[in-house]
Formats: C-alpha cells, sequence, structure tokens
C-alpha cells in the first residue's frame, strides 16, 4: 500500500485525537492506528435503568464492553502479593469514551517542586509556558467550573456554568470550611450549556456508560471527527501495534501492527511516529522495538523507559449527613460525579512530613442507582430495610488523592514475559508505594476525619490506612519521562525522544510526576502544544 | 372488580416489570443451585430484607436473580452451598420468622464463616433488591437516569448546625 502520510499516529484517545486533530488542521495528512473498533453511541446503555439493564441481559444483550479487548489481547501480570489494576480502553477514542471529566489544570506548584525537593528531575515546561494550552483546550472542549482559584488550583477564565450543588455537598461545604479546607466547584469537561454548537447534558447521570450525544467531551466526537472532515485523516481499526521499526541510523521508519480480525501481519513506513496508546501501552510498545541501533527498545539508551511508573493512590469513606435523613429522595444525578472539589491546601508545616500532596474528590453524594452502602450497615431485617431507606438521601462520600513520587523500582517490563497471540511480548507490571506516601495516608484520614466531624456526619465503618487498590485512579504517568537531561528522560519537553527525533510520545507516560490531580486535561494541552512543535519542525525541514 | 390494595399494585410491578421473563418469581427454576437450595436462599433473603410497605426479597425474585448473576460470576457459590446445607440441616425453611431472625442474628455477631457466609448473601441481597423497579423506586423514591433540561439541585437551607 503506497504510503504518504507525513505523520502515523498509534492510539486515538485524549492523546493520539489532539494530536490528529491539530496536525490535520495545520494540514497534515495523518494515518492513525488504532487496536479496537469505534463504539456506536446508539449502542450505549445511556438510558437503560438497572432493572431493565437486567431484563436485557436475559434476552442476550450486553451495553459496549469497553475494557474488555485489551486484557484478552493483552494480559498483564504483576508480581506477587503487588496488585496493580490497569484499566484499558481499546477502540476509538480510547478511555474519553467513559472517563470522569474532572479537568484540573496543574498549578505552577505541581511543575516546579520536583526541581525544589528534588524527586525525581524537574519537569522541563513551566507553568507559564502550558496556561496559553490550557486555554486553547478549554476553549475547544467545554469545561465547566467556578473562578475560585488557588496556587494549588489555577484558574481559566473559559469555563462554562458550574452545575448547582446537591444538599450533601452544600452540607460538605459548610463542614470542610468550618474546618479550614476550602472548596471549589468541581471543574468538569461536561457542557452545562450549548457550545460551539453542541447539545448541553441532559443530566441522565449515566456518563460511566457512554453519552449517547456527546454532552461531555470525547475524543471521536470532539477531535477526530473535524480531523475527518478536512480529508487529511486515514483511520484504521482492528490495528494492534507491536513495535516501532528504525532505519539503520536508529531514526524511526515505521510500525509493526497486526490486523486484530485477519492476524495478519503488516508493516506500514512512516516519516514520523506519535506514540499515543496510553502509558502503559506505548511504553511496552517502545520496549519491545528492539533493534541493533536500540538494543533496550527504542529511544531507551538511557534506561528510564518503563521505569518511575507513578500513579496516584486513593481510599473512600463514605458517611452520612445526618440532617438528611428520612428526606424524601430527589433526583440527585447532575453532571454525575461531584460538583465541588477540595484541592490541595497548605496545611501547618509541622504537620508536612512529606513531600507533595493530596486533594480529596467527592462524587456518589446523594441519591445513587444503588444502595451498595448499605452493605457497611450493621443488621437486617425491617429495621434495616426501615434504616436504608433513610440513609439513602444522606450518603456522601470522601475520595481523597494523594501523589506518588516517581521511584526506579516501579516499572513495566516486557523481559520474560508471555506473549500475545502475535508471539509480541506482554506487560509485567511492579508498583509499590514507598515511604513518602505511607507518611501522606495518616494525614489523609486525619482531614477527612476534620471535615467529618466538623459536619456533624456519621461514617459508615472504614479502617484508617485501608487504600483502594493500586492502578485503580488510572492515572499512569513516568514510563517515558519527558526531562531537560537526556541520561534521566527519554524525551524533551515537546515529547520527541532526545534519542529518536521524528519519535514522539504524547500520552501521559511523557509526565515526569502524576501530581494529586486527573491528567486529561494536561495531556490534551500538552499534545497540542507538542505537536504545535512538530508542525513547525516539519515545516523547517528539521523532521 | 376487587379493589386493588396498595401492596398488591407494588407485587403487580414486581411480577411485571422487575421481573418480566419470571411472569411469577414463585415459578423460577434455578440454574445453579438446586431447587432446594433456592428454596432456603428465598427465605434467607427474605429476612434480611422482609416485606413491608413494600414486598420483600423474596416476593421480587432476588434469590433467583443470585441464581442467574451465578452462572457468571460463581466466586461465592462454595460459601453459598456450604451456607445453605448448614440452614438446611438446622431445619430453616420451617422455622418461623423470629425463629429465623434469631438464628440469623446469631450468624451476623459470629466470626468466621457463619458471618462470612451472611456478609456475603446480605451484599447479593442489597445489590440485588435495590436494583428492581420495587427496591430502588417504590422502596427508595429513585428518579434519577432521567431527562432533565436543567439541574435544580440543592433548594433548602441546610445548616450543619441544627443536626435537624
Amino acid at each position: 500500500m503506497a504510503n504518504d502520510h507525513d505523520v502515523l499516529i498509534v492510539g486515538s484517545g485524549a492523546a493520539g485525537g489532539m494530536a490528529a486533530w491539530n496536525l490535520t488542521r495545520k494540514g497534515a495528512k495523518v494515518l492513525v492506528l488504532e487496536a479496537g473498533e469505534r463504539f456506536d453511541p446508539a449502542s450505549f446503555w445511556s438510558h437503560v435503568k438497572p432493572w431493565e439493564a437486567r431484563e436485557r441481559r436475559r434476552q442476550g444483550e450486553e451495553p459496549p464492553a469497553f475494557e474488555e479487548l485489551p486484557l484478552r489481547e493483552s494480559p498483564y501480570q504483576t508480581l506477587e502479593g503487588h496488585s496493580f489494576l490497569l484499566r484499558r480502553v481499546w477502540g476509538v477514542g480510547g478511555k474519553t469514551n467513559i472517563w470522569g471529566r474532572v479537568s484540573l489544570r496543574y498549578g505552577d506548584v505541581n511543575f516546579s517542586e520536583p526541581a525544589i525537593d528534588g524527586w525525581e528531575i524537574p519537569w522541563p515546561v513551566t507553568y507559564d509556558q502550558i496556561a496559553p494550552y490550557y486555554d486553547n483546550v478549554e476553549k475547544l472542549i467545554g469545561v465547566c467550573g467556578g473562578d475560585d482559584d488557588s496556587r494549588f488550583l489555577p484558574g481559566s477564565k473559559h469555563h462554562l456554568p458550574a452545575p448547582n450543588q446537591r444538599c450533601g455537598e452544600v452540607l460538605l461545604i459548610k463542614g470542610a470550611e468550618k474546618a479550614g479546607y476550602g472548596v471549589v466547584r468541581g471543574r468538569r469537561a461536561v457542557l452545562t450549556r450549548e457550545h460551539r454548537g453542541r447539545a448541553p447534558c441532559h443530566y441522565c447521570g449515566a456518563c460511566g456508560r457512554g453519552c449517547d450525544i456527546g454532552a461531555f467531551f470525547n475524543s471521536p466526537d470532539y477531535l477526530l471527527a473535524d480531523a475527518m472532515a478536512t480529508g487529511r485523516l486515514e483511520l484504521r481499526e482492528n490495528s494492534i501495534v507491536s513495535h516501532v521499526l528504525c532505519d539503520e541510523e536508529g531514526m524511526a521508519s515505521g510500525v509493526r501492527y497486526f490486523d486484530r480480525l485477519s492476524g495478519e501481519d503488516r508493516t506500514v513506513a512512516a516519516k514520523r511516529v506519535v506514540m499515543a496508546a496510553s502509558a502503559v501501552d506505548s511504553t511496552r510498545i517502545l520496549l519491545n522495538s528492539k533493534s541493533s541501533a536500540h538494543p533496550n527498545g527504542i529511544g531507551n539508551g538511557s534506561d528510564v523507559i518503563g521505569r518511575y511508573l507513578c500513579e496516584q493512590f486513593r481510599f473512600h469513606v463514605y458517611a452520612f449527613a445526618p440532617q438528611l435523613y428520612g428526606r424524601a429522595a430527589s433526583n440527585d444525578d447532575g453532571i454525575s460525579g461531584g460538583h465541588i472539589y477540595i484541592p490541595r491546601f497548605e496545611g501547618p508545616e509541622q504537620e508536612r512530613d512529606y513531600l507533595r500532596g493530596f486533594g480529596i474528590q467527592l462524587w456518589g453524594i446523594g441519591c445513587g442507582n444503588n444502595a451498595g452502602f448499605a452493605k457497611r450497615m450493621e443488621g437486617f431485617g425491617a429495621g434495616f430495610k426501615d434504616a436504608v431507606r433513610r440513609s439513602y438521601p444522606a450518603l456522601i462520600q470522601m475520595h481523597p488523592y494523594g501523589e506518588v513520587l516517581p521511584y526506579r523500582h516501579n516499572r513495566v517490563s516486557v523481559e520474560g514475559t508471555p506473549p500475545d497471540r502475535f508471539g509480541v511480548p506482554t506487560l509485567r507490571i511492579e508498583y509499590r508505594l514507598g515511604e513518602n506516601e505511607r507518611r501522606m495516608i495518616p494525614r489523609m484520614y486525619d482531614v477527612v476525619e476534620e471535615i467529618l466531624h466538623s459536619m456533624r456526619a456519621e461514617p459508615l465503618p472504614y479502617q484508617r490506612g485501608e487504600l483502594d487498590e493500586l492502578g485503580a485512579a488510572i492515572h499512569e504517568h513516568g514510563t517515558c519521562r519527558m526531562g531537560e537531561d537526556p541520561k534521566r528522560s527519554a524525551l524533551n519537553g515537546f515529547m520527541q525522544m532526545h534519542e529518536v527525533p521524528n519519535l514522539f510520545v504524547v500520552d501521559g507516560s511523557a509526565f515526569p510526576t502524576p501530581t494529586e490531580k486527573n491528567p486529561t486535561l494536561s495531556i490534551l494541552a500538552f499534545a497540542w502544544r507538542s505537536t504545535d512543535f512538530l508542525a513547525d519542525q516539519m515545516r523547517t525541514g528539521e523532521v | 372488580m376487587p379493589r386493588t390494595t396498595r401492596r398488591q399494585a407494588l407485587v403487580t410491578i414486581a411480577a411485571g416489570l422487575s421481573a418480566r421473563s419470571l411472569a411469577r418469581p414463585q415459578d423460577y427454576a434455578p440454574t445453579v443451585l438446586t431447587a432446594e437450595e433456592h428454596d432456603i436462599l428465598g427465605f434467607l433473603v427474605d429476612t434480611i430484607l422482609p416485606e413491608t410497605e413494600t414486598p420483600g426479597a423474596r416476593e421480587v425474585g432476588v434469590h433467583s436473580m443470585i441464581d442467574e448473576d451465578l452462572q457468571t460470576d460463581s466466586s461465592s457459590l462454595v460459601l453459598l452451598r456450604d451456607g445453605l446445607e448448614e440452614l438446611r440441616e438446622a431445619g430453616f425453611a420451617d422455622m418461623d420468622s423470629p425463629e429465623r431472625t434469631r438464628l440469623l442474628t446469631r450468624y451476623s455477631e459470629a466470626d468466621g464463616t457463619q458471618r462470612e457466609f451472611f456478609d456475603v448473601v446480605k451484599g447479593l441481597t442489597i445489590d440485588a433488591y435495590y436494583s428492581t423497579e420495587v427496591g430502588l423506586v417504590q422502596e427508595l423514591g429513585y428518579q434519577g437516569n432521567t431527562y432533565l433540561q436543567e439541574f435544580v439541585g440543592c433548594t433548602h437551607d441546610h445548616e450543619i448546625g441544627n443536626g435537624a
């Protein structure tokens, strides 16, 4: 097949979609290889109630299995006793089809503190450099929120109106503020009014099953559709990329991939390759791309690729706001998930015996579509059933997310792992927390307890120190990090490989730290900035 | 025409909407559990979430839903089987309601497998019951997953101080 593409992109989620959108807009011909298929919004179970879902399943129907394909095609191993939950979506748009939509800018603190505290390498980009891209992204995709900025959460002039608060959120704000913690409007990529011709959210609360009208940012509707309309995008589905190929000088020359349906082993030449297959899968492909020029995986002379995997750790505390016991149930769906957020804050110096920090997310407040909370309530019988009904509108939840430092031993690797059905080595993930995180955990519990106490909430039983499974935040970073020093980083600040200038990695793997925040907004901003740079380099003939 | 009580109406909804293919939940033929295990489970889930103003767990077929779900996730099957066998030996099906409650109270306060069995069945019962239209809408008042022009949010004047 003749290849006249200027750029080949691997993956079509937030990073790949942005790269394709920006490059086609600038006149480049782009080929996107996507491991899965398009998800049809008409097939989403956005408006299927729980009892109807059971009935549909009885009839043999199933909703789209967003997360099934990677587990079937490319399973992963973890070390005994160190589980890691890797959640991936293979399919057009990747995880943006079902993501949590939290859109928080990283602040100057996030970018500058690794250089100050020395752990582990500095970010090669400052807040001032990326801020215009945050503006651009917010204008493009539509992010609702307030103007309640802080040192830890820089703001935007482009927010759509923030949604109104649920009763439990009103009480949480009062309680947190009384305890001395600031609460802000949630910043979420959900359209609370019409935006660039797109219909707004209708508050059905089922975003996690995919939005049938595209009222929250997702790569297919917001990026790939525009890119396709330029006539310069070719999107090839069911193409599982296994290797980035290189020429004798070690420059990227194309990729090898397997057609998922026919099993055919194919190669496609490329002048420039942009990796955007999500942190862990991009890293796996790079590590598998061994050659005489790159015996340790392409661009990995520094041996940093695969290392420094960093995610966040989190836990969940459930409680009741007694002020709401026994009230009539209300429709608390809103834009689904939290309408408020407790950003990282300044703590008294003596209480900080750890680096970095945490923020607290507040989803699942009020009347939901299940009563899972009741499993933590004591008892059974008629009295129990009555207590569940009285408690149902009073449910509040707190979900702190803490930053994990980058450690060399936390890594993904492909050495000695079982091959997939095409003979390509799969992943092993080694991940464990360190001393810094262990010091942060008690402080996180303290703050949660202070706030609950302050609002007179009655917590459901929990164990101090308990954490959710590692990986559950789904914010993997660090395994192909950018930095100024080629000995300690794989990419420069424009996400271009130090060793392979025509190979870019624009997904979360490029971030040297995970921060305490959700990364998608930042991934979009960085991918935009990187592909602006790439387009300039193409124009001047540099790459 | 006889008058329909609120309870009868709810039962009709339970049979007609929540479990359409189980036109009469009591006719469900278990596919994983034995008929006897299924019967005992029915009395058990009904002890956990009994009939009140709204139908109980057995009447809406929670025990049948659990059996149905065991087809795809059998991780709790061994624990369930052993626990149901113990209840069979104790004559659970023939007990009256206070006796069942007394026995289950012992389970809920026990250590080890009896407590584990109780917690697992309680969890499955909660998940199944509150996913039915009876449990979620009639009992809890759920109004979500619908089209709204605007999200009004809280309109009350909540204070954390008064606790009322």
